[in-house]
């Protein structure tokens, strides 16, 4: 690939540089350039971009206590726990 | 006596305006936390230590829980610094930065920096189509497969949206390890992401 250009393996850690802060506008043109040519990285930077989103998403539902995918605090444990703060409060 | 500080300002006697009783915190929001510990540690066994650690650290410092209404999100505060001393201990990253999946690059790229010919057919792979159950199922997965320092760095700036200085202090990270964790962390996601679903479709 041409010297002007980023190679895509500088491109993959750009377009994980741009999910965090602003690109400077050479760095963007450079950037566009290259995914204008290359559909492996322009689809690797859509993935990228949705891994993160689908994260977040599932974190903001863990926190909203919005989904019970993980399961529960196991019997056990829970049983323990109770009786320690409860000894604990006791004491 | 460790705990004797908060018997006195808290007797459960004394004032029942402000009686408290742990074991409904356990009813009340020990799945939450869990889940939560679980989506941040990726480790169901540290997630059931790390809500013990934090309700009993609750207890230890009941006297400065002020409301019934924000009961959970005060033991959800607490879980989160619990959760850093965790990010923090020496037994969960025992590798150095540089073993971790450092040759993950050199598995994907060639000398020039362009996709190795043998992974061309899998990085390919669009995954737009794929439905959000299905695109989290393998996500999971492949959390799954992050060294736990590159998992840390990444939830706590996808899951958590912390600032980068944030998260260098309370992992005590440099910025530039900051960024390789991050970027790692993203590349070997969707490598996997693209290879798994490239696998299960052949």
């Amino acid at each position: 690939m041409m010297k002007a250009m980023f190679s895509c393996k500088e491109v993959s850690q750009i377009v994980s540089e741009s999910l965090d802060k602003k690109l400077s506008i050479m760095t963007r043109v450079k950037l566009w350039m290259h995914l204008g040519m290359c559909g492996i990285c322009a689809r690797f930077r859509k993935t990228m971009i949705r891994v993160d989103r689908e994260v977040k998403q599932f974190a903001d539902e863990v926190e909203n206590d919005e989904t019970d995918a993980i399961g529960q605090l196991p019997v056990e444990s829970r049983n323990r726990l109770k009786r320690h703060l409860t000894n604990l409060y006791k004491d | 006596m460790l705990l004797g500080n908060f018997v006195m300002t808290n007797d459960p006697t004394s004032d029942t305006s402000q009686a408290i009783d742990p074991a409904t915190w356990v009813d009340n929001h020990g799945d939450y936390l869990y889940r939560y510990a679980v989506s941040r540690l990726r480790d169901p066994e540290a997630a059931e230590e790390v809500v013990q650690e934090a309700m009993v650290g609750a207890l230890k410092n009941v006297n400065q829980y002020s409301g019934r209404s924000g009961e959970r999100a005060w033991l959800l505060g607490i879980l989160k610094l619990k959760i850093i001393d965790v990010y923090r201990q020496k037994k969960r990253n025992p590798s150095n930065l540089d073993e971790e999946s450092g040759n993950l690059a050199n598995m994907l790229f060639d000398r020039n920096g362009s996709w190795k010919k043998e992974v061309r057919p899998a990085m390919r792979q669009s995954l737009d189509s794929i439905d959000r159950e299905e695109f989290r199922q393998i996500l999971s997965e492949c959390l799954k497969s992050l060294p736990n320092r590159q998992s840390d760095v990444f939830s706590l700036r996808v899951m958590n949206e912390e600032s980068a200085e944030n998260i260098c202090k309370d992992l005590e990270i440099t910025s530039t390890n900051y960024w390789v964790l991050l970027h790692r962390a993203r590349l070997q996601l969707s490598s996997c992401m693209k290879q798994r679903w490239f696998e299960e479709n052949k």
